[in-house]
């Protein structure tokens, strides 16, 4: 009896000590940070850090023009004596547990990124999940710059701007995670949402021009033509060789790599009316299926023999031409086929320039080998740049839209 | 009957016991050591570790078989009080330093994720005094305490492996010899000795209703904590590959983590926590108890309950002892040579002298006749 009392005792008393409370912090003691931008600073060898820090108390009562966040910079050796020195500059204890997007300066992720990044996965508070940016000015600017047009907190305007990437595959969302495993691994190199701000004047500038049947142009972030609204742009993908970012793909060519990533969700394709080539077509496409991709080896050089099926559904067909019949369907299917063709062959040269497999066709190439150890001794990088291309696209147009015919405009 | 040996334990006891000894090193850093030696082939060495210890275990059932007793009478009879002690001596320190570098891994990574600001010792007692609390009311309590956390446990783990399917990357798992199937086979046969846990079965027989209660057991509960180990393998490295598989400190963890479905379903890891924890101190308490257990046949005791105190008290301070946790890591990669004397030396001798006995005893009885 006295043993189970004492028992009893113990427990509760542990349950109230050891329960945690004593070291808990209120909501109003932390700085949550919702966004780190790292950039090079001005003084050798140092680094500049942004945080953006959320108002926890203007959460959900955010009056006209209030920003919900603040901007703190400073500049040190490593991240981790950056947030020392933060410590110094607010009463807030700094919180990373909620950080939703890490911004890199395009300066700095061309100098590489190694030394930062394993800091970040070996701290408990840094995770996975937070999604990589790189910002074609510094993301200092970039943070600063951003005003979200709608009265959304900071956090959830990255969360769901990245979540909306897939509805036009111009951009992709990229974790930590996934930039991290590439970068260790042998069989692919990686890549990053690039962003950047525009200047809002409406002039666009042109990344990558249109090919042969497409109506459209390629853009990087920034060079969107733009009026109003956020002036902040997340367009095209930064590619990476090692920790080194080597280069961008434009809207176009990121979405091509979506398609072969199997992420290409849909999106509008404007293109030449077959027939009439002045006009354009409208097909909103989506992948009919995963890619098919396989990797061989022929006498050592790499052929890689791509199969990707896409579903489409016509959306505006200016010309009046009847699209719908069967017999001009395949007019239609066929300029899809070519278009894409060429974007994605290009894509892809691009990438092989800049010896950047960021698509990972390097993990195919890993069936071709039964050791693990004689993968890693196959420099896939260097093979990658003289691999052999063989792409097919087969698009199936299943719907016509909420219209089965047009009529001419008189 | 004595309080050892209550004699009424089931099948869903025995499958909860070895199930809750064996299993939690899944969290730890040993998977992640595995693959750096293994690479991709990792599942084969974990199926070859799953199907050892059972045979292990059926040699020791052969063993047991018509000869009374507990497994101290048991070895006296095979090989001389000596050799009884010896055994029995070296399997008590097997489960008692099992359970130390258990609870020092769990309180590690308890700082590590939950508590950091917590000091060291002080994590180590609470899982310590828990532990014993748990080992004090009993084996059946201890079992069957299991068998209800088991459940939740499978269906948590299973829930962190489909949840993480956007992550899956199948080519990971190719080369698929990986490091080399030798290399696999050689890990896997070396490794049994982390599954020494299933002896409990043995060890407790008397606890257990009879030898075909403790087979069942035994059957299922390397084959449930198999499967899950595999499938754990296998999705461990698809999500993070070789390399970066190779550099986790705790692998289920690092998974819960990593979850993230869209902005309403991410974060997940809290929950996980519980689970890991309740399971340690699960492991922990079934350690110790198996340990203490073998320390009361030797000298006899009626109860263990007396040197439950000490048992924890010991196991707590063997577990403060490694300066650091590189050290510990160093430690549990040793151990493994000490388990799997465990797990083939003592049972191959056992069994050779269990068999050459009954032969030579035929061999008598069909002469005489």
């Amino acid at each position: 009896m006295w043993i189970r009392l004492i028992l009893g005792m113990m427990l509760l008393t542990m349950g109230i000590f050891l329960s945690g409370c004593n070291g808990a912090r209120e909501s109003e003691e932390v700085a949550y940070i919702v966004a780190i931008g790292i950039d090079k600073a001005e003084q050798e060898g140092m680094i500049k850090v942004t945080y953006q820090i959320a108002k926890p108390n203007v959460e959900g009562n955010k009056g006209e023009g209030e920003k919900d966040t603040v901007l703190i910079s400073n500049s040190a050796v490593t991240i981790a004596e950056s947030l020392n020195l933060l410590n110094s500059t607010t009463s807030l204890v700094p919180s990373m547990s909620h950080v939703k997007v890490l911004v890199v300066g395009q300066e700095l992720a061309r100098e590489g990124l190694a030394n930062m990044w394993g800091s970040l996965k070996r701290y408990r508070e840094y995770r996975g999940s937070m999604f990589v940016l790189v910002a074609k000015g510094t993301a200092r600017n970039f943070l600063e710059a951003n005003k979200p047009s709608f009265n959304i907190s900071a956090s959830k305007y990255f969360e769901t701007m990245l979540d909306s990437g897939v509805e036009a595959g111009y951009y992709l969302r990229v974790s930590f995670h996934q930039f991290y495993i590439r970068l260790k691994s042998n069989s692919a190199e990686s890549y990053a949402t690039f962003v950047d701000i525009s200047d809002l004047t409406g002039k666009g500038e042109i990344a990558t021009p249109k090919v042969a049947g497409s109506k459209v142009d390629g853009y990087t972030a920034g060079g969107i033509p733009l009026q109003g609204g956020n002036p902040i742009q997340f367009a095209g993908t930064a590619i990476f060789n090692g920790d080194k970012m080597v280069g961008t793909l434009s809207t176009t060519e990121t979405r091509m790599m979506a398609m072969l990533l199997g992420n290409f969700n849909n999106g509008f394709l404007s293109m030449e009316d077959p027939l009439v080539p002045k006009k354009f077509v409208n097909v909103n496409l989506r992948l009919g299926s995963a890619p098919k991709i396989k990797v061989a080896l022929e006498e050592g050089r790499p052929v890689i023999d791509i199969k990707i099926r896409l579903e489409g559904e016509i959306t505006n067909l200016p010309s009046g031409i009847n699209y719908e019949q069967e017999s001009y369907l395949r007019l239609l299917e066929e300029q899809v086929n070519q278009v894409c063709h060429e974007e994605m062959a290009n894509m892809i040269h691009h990438t092989q320039e800049l010896k950047s497999d960021v698509i990972g066709f390097g993990y195919y190439v890993r069936t071709e080998f039964t050791n693990y150890q004689d993968f890693l001794q196959y420099s896939w990088c260097e093979e990658y740049s003289q691999a052999k291309i063989n792409i097919t696209i087969d698009t199936k147009i299943r719907r016509t839209g909420l219209m089965i015919r047009t009529y001419p405009v008189k | 009957m004595n309080d050892l040996h209550p004699g009424k334990l089931g099948v869903a006891e025995g499958i909860a016991l070895v199930f809750g000894i064996v299993m939690p090193r899944v969290f730890l850093s040993t998977v992640s050591n595995l693959i750096q030696q293994d690479g991709p082939i990792l599942w084969l060495a974990m199926v070859i570790y799953t199907i050892i210890p059972l045979i292990v275990l059926y040699m020791m059932a052969y063993v047991h078989k018509g000869i009374t007793g507990d497994i101290f009478m048991v070895c006296q009879k095979l090989i001389g009080t000596i050799g009884a002690w010896v055994i029995l001596l070296s399997y008590s320190v097997m489960f008692l330093s099992n359970g130390a570098l258990i609870l020092r891994l769990y309180s590690e990574y308890t700082l590590l994720t939950a508590l950091p600001r917590v000091e060291f010792q002080l994590v180590i007692v609470w899982y310590a005094v828990s532990a014993g609390i748990v080992c004090y009311l009993g084996i059946e309590a201890l079992t069957r305490t299991s068998y209800i956390v088991m459940p939740f446990s499978i269906a948590a783990i299973g829930m962190i492996l489909l949840l993480l399917v956007p992550f899956y990357i199948t080519y990971n798992l190719t080369p698929w010899q990986g490091n080399g199937v030798m290399q696999a086979v050689q890990t896997g046969i070396k490794g049994a000795g982390y599954n020494v846990g299933v002896l409990a079965l043995i060890f407790l027989a008397p606890a257990f209703q009879n030898a075909r209660t403790i087979k069942k057991a035994a059957l299922y509960a390397l084959s449930y904590a198999g499967i899950l180990r595999v499938s754990f393998i296998l999705v461990y490295i698809m999500v993070f590959g070789t390399s970066v598989g190779a550099e986790k400190t705790m692998p289920l963890f690092e998974l819960a983590r990593l979850v993230y479905l869209n902005q309403y379903l991410q974060r997940i890891e809290a929950l996980f926590i519980v689970v890991w924890v309740i399971f340690g101190l699960l492991a922990v308490a079934g350690s110790l108890y198996v340990g203490l257990y073998l320390l009361s046949v030797l000298l006899k005791l009626p109860t263990l309950r007396p040197i439950v105190p000490l048992g924890a008290i010991l196991i707590a301070n063997l577990a403060m002892m490694p300066p650091d946790i590189g050290y510990v890591l160093e430690v549990d990669q040793k151990l493994i040579t000490l388990f799997d004397v465990g797990i083939y030396v003592f049972p191959a001798l056992l069994f050779i002298l269990a068999w050459w006995k009954k032969r030579r005893g035929k061999l008598c009885g069909s002469a005489s006749s």
